[in-house]
């Protein structure tokens, strides 16, 4: 029983580990902003091929680790620039102009890396034992990793002056400029950290998956989910969203198909806004 | 007749777009004549697009609401209509009457059900927009897995022929013209209820919804009515499409589909009706000259067009997307 | 005869917002086709209760009776069926529409051309019946509202500071066409300026710190000392 138990739930929480770190960016950038970015996951899918460039030029998984999610931000920061400070105010356009971006972004990764998918190596290769089951050592870290940085994320945004002041130029941009804050700083910076952990997500994931243009989709919507379905705005809603829909997601399929679990997910995510517009965990 | 309904009809033969809907449905009528019988059946598709496009229009240009799930619609409407001509024995001569009540029928119950969800509880604008992504998204999802049904990745061919009350349409000009038949009934009769009354009450809750509701009017409800409606109009043409072509494929109920009907409504201007099927036309020629270039040039000229959309032409004469 | 029922009755209501009062053990009962005013300084609780009255707030304690419809179990657009239309202290109607499509879309029945004009000259619209609802002065924006309201043959009319930011010709008439509809529906308006209030000769109530201090028509409220004090600011 237990040697049955303990890989369902790693995986589970393999994928909690990897919901986690995408939709804290998701998180950020929406439940904190309100910019609805549909090119999240393709924040993900540059990340993964940072990883295969890297390792192109000798690099390993270590030095990607580092680089994508430094691309990630300075992409963020063009991105913010050039488009998304033009959209605060209305969702509308800010759908349209990510979602444009998202069509741009996948048909150029397939230009220039081609439509095959890729494969990255791991960094540790092999299995160990834990209480009579083998389970992949890279998954070990990558859950121990990712909760890591999760920590220290919410950490910075709790207790940082970045995050303080983060929080107050959203509730209120003009007392935070009258108080000598930048607004337009803070939300290039915001921005762009979001779509750095969502580069450093798209390292991790890059390992377990096929690495493909079009990789970066499905995290979309499941972000959105955990970010709607969790409760927008909270460190502590992404985490009890992020369990629920990484655990479903894990369970399900062993009685069901998979393609009835990805619909079960969806009705969920609609009841929940129904009944509780606001999340599990409201901010 | 009450004076109240005369100077209805007084105002809808005054308004312009209604004017350039009857030019068009002229042109529409005659084109036949001009074309040879395989450019027909193209044109048979691009009106059955257009109808689809309608459809859209008629929610998103109303409530002010976009919604990205409307390929699931279509697609359902498509293998809807496979399906029940594919898997069941079925009399010939209804088979196709049952494919489209099958098709329109479970794309309505998929728009009530997760209509009445979101809708009743309060959800509106980007909300409800990211919703029906993730349904499109789950839609395609399904079309691809469950293969014993859908046919997966391949899709189903073998869809029987559109056979209605003993007539077959399997001939182009009949097929042509069926189609064009449809698109006009529903055309019209948009104008129609969208000019009158309704149409008012639909934007009144798109100016202020809590004053709507204080007059007494269940908004929720209005709102899902609407979009049950238009994914049923959504449904009908990817049946048709469906049995027209023999075919459906999982890009019937793609997230890229639902992208590409809303540039439609947005080149011809979202709200007008006439322009949802304007920009169908408009398009559809733009997609055929620049796909031939390179399979990834459409895609990033329609991404390129979103982006471009939103920095210079926000409000534009043109493309009127509206918040 | 039957006995007078009042249309709208208020026992012993009470609304609180966290540790304050907004308003304390209010009982007031407002007769069929009167016309009715609600004075008080600002904070008073005029708005709040306003809004219990029509549904957006629900109260704290006591009850409001419409009818014998308790309204604490109903849903606003309930309540709007019932019978009470509002015109809010912000005008709001529709700018997207015409003068005479915002009244078409508040009157919900089908309704001939004739009444609709009626209606927009109640109000003093007659004229602008085609003018967009986004092109209408502040004034005229506030009647449009009223005539909305009227449309949807209310029994009880609730009205926000009516007169807020109008001209003094604009006041004027807006009093002239409230003190025609007494006998016809029942008014309640809330309001600030007081020489409208003498005006429209309405039954008036006192609100001070979300209590009732006086009752009763205006000129004897006008020489009640504690209602003196209040306004000049000594309580």
């Amino acid at each position: 029983m237990l040697t049955d138990f303990i890989p369902f739930a790693l995986n589970a929480m393999t994928l909690i580990s990897i919901l986690l770190i995408v939709s804290m960016g998701m998180a950020i950038i929406f439940g904190l902003m309100n910019v609805i970015n549909l090119a999240h996951g393709e924040f993900i899918t540059i990340g993964a091929f940072v990883f295969v460039l890297v390792q192109s030029f000798g690099g390993n998984f270590w030095i990607a680790l580092v680089v994508a999610p430094f691309v990630g931000y300075v992409f963020g920061l063009c991105l913010e620039k050039a488009l998304i400070s033009r959209v605060y105010s209305n969702p509308l356009h800010a759908i349209l102009v990510t979602w444009g971006l998202s069509l741009i972004l996948q048909q150029l990764i397939l230009l220039t890396f081609g439509a095959a998918p890729q494969s990255v190596r791991r960094p540790f290769e092999g299995s160990i034992e834990i209480a009579g089951a083998t389970y992949p050592i890279y998954r070990i870290f990558l859950i121990c990793f990712a909760q890591a940085i999760f920590a220290i994320t919410a950490l910075i945004f709790k207790k940082s002056r970045f995050g303080l002041e983060l929080r107050a130029s959203i509730q209120s941009p003009e007392m935070t400029s009258v108080m000598g804050v930048d607004p337009d700083k803070i939300n290039a910076r915001a921005f762009a950290s979001g779509a750095a952990l969502a580069a450093l997500a798209g390292v991790l994931l890059a390992p377990l998956t096929a690495v493909t243009a079009f990789m970066g989709i499905n995290y979309l919507a499941r972000s959105f989910f955990v970010v709607l379905v969790g409760g927008a705005g909270s460190i502590s809603g992404v985490a009890a969203g992020s369990g629920l829909i990484g655990t479903l997601e894990t369970a399900l399929p062993y009685q069901i198909p998979n393609t009835v679990a990805q619909a079960l997910v969806l009705i969920l995510a609609i009841v929940m806004l129904r009944f509780r517009p606001k999340g599990l965990v409201p901010a | 007749m009450t004076d109240f309904t005369q100077t209805l009809r007084r105002r809808i033969a005054r308004r312009p777009a209604t004017l350039v809907a009857i030019a068009v449905s002229l042109v529409l009528l005659v084109l036949p004549a001009f074309v040879n019988a395989y450019a027909l059946s193209s044109y048979r598709d691009v009106i059955l697009f257009a109808i689809f496009a309608l459809s859209l229009d008629v929610f998103w240009g109303k409530t002010g609401i976009l919604s990205f799930g409307h390929a699931t619609f279509f697609g359902l409407g498509a293998y809807g209509m496979a399906v029940t001509g594919i898997h069941f024995e079925i009399d010939p001569s209804i088979v196709s009457l049952v494919g489209l009540l099958a098709g329109v029928g479970l794309a309505a119950l998929v728009a009530l059900l997760v209509g009445y969800f979101i809708l009743f509880g309060g959800v509106r604008g980007a909300y409800f927009t990211i919703v029906t992504l993730a349904l499109t998204l789950t839609a395609n999802h399904i079309a691809v897995g469950w293969s014993s049904v859908t046919g997966g990745d391949s899709g189903l061919i073998g869809v029987p022929p559109l056979v209605i009350f003993g007539l077959s349409f399997v001939d182009p000009f009949r097929s042509y013209y069926l189609c064009l038949a449809v698109l006009l009934a529903f055309l019209f009769g948009s104008i129609a209820i969208m000019n009158g009354r309704f149409g008012l009450i639909l934007t009144a809750i798109q100016d202020d919804e809590t004053k709507a509701q204080t007059l007494g009017y269940r908004t929720s409800l209005l709102l899902l009515v609407t979009f049950v409606a238009s994914a049923s109009m959504a449904a009908l043409a990817g049946a048709l499409y469906a049995a027209m072509n023999g075919f459906v494929a999982p890009d019937m109920i793609a997230l890229l589909l639902s992208t590409e009907v809303i540039i439609w409504v947005a080149v011809g201007g979202s709200g007008t009706l006439i322009g949802a099927i304007i920009g169908t036309f408009v398009v559809w020629w733009l997609q055929q000259e620049i796909s031939s270039f390179n399979a990834s040039a459409w895609p990033i000229a329609i991404g390129s067009f979103f982006i471009a959309l939103v920095l210079f032409f926000p409000r534009g004469p043109v493309a009127l997307v509206s918040e | 005869m039957a006995p007078l029922i009042p249309l709208l009755s208020l026992q012993s209501v009470s609304r609180r917002f966290g540790s304050f009062q907004a308003v304390q053990d209010v009982t007031i009962e407002f007769g069929p086709d009167d016309l009715n005013c609600i004075i008080g300084p600002n904070g008073a609780g005029k708005s709040t209760l306003l809004n219990m009255i029509c549904g957006t707030l629900p109260v704290s304690s006591g009850s409001i009776l419409f009818g014998d419809h308790d309204l604490n179990r109903l849903s606003r657009h309930q309540i709007a069926s019932l019978g009470s239309a509002r015109k809010f202290q912000v005008p709001s109607v529709f700018p997207s529409l015409t003068v005479r499509e915002n009244l078409v879309v508040a009157t919900g029945n089908r309704e001939t051309q004739e009444r609709l004009s009626a209606l927009a000259k109640t109000v003093q619209l007659e004229s602008m019946l085609d003018v967009s609802a986004s092109e209408l002065s502040h004034g005229q924006t506030q009647w449009l509202e009223i005539g909305m309201a009227l449309a949807t043959n209310p029994k009880v009319l609730l009205l926000d500071e009516p007169t807020a930011g109008l001209s003094p010709d604009e006041t004027q008439a807006t009093a002239s066409f409230l003190r025609e509809l007494r006998g016809k529906v029942t008014v309640v308006v809330i309001e600030h300026d007081m020489a409208f209030v003498r005006d429209i000769r309405a039954k008036t109530v006192v609100l001070h710190y979300g209590e009732i201090i006086a009752t009763g028509a205006f000129d004897d409220i006008q020489n009640n000392d504690l209602v003196r004090d209040v306004f000049l600011g000594r309580r």
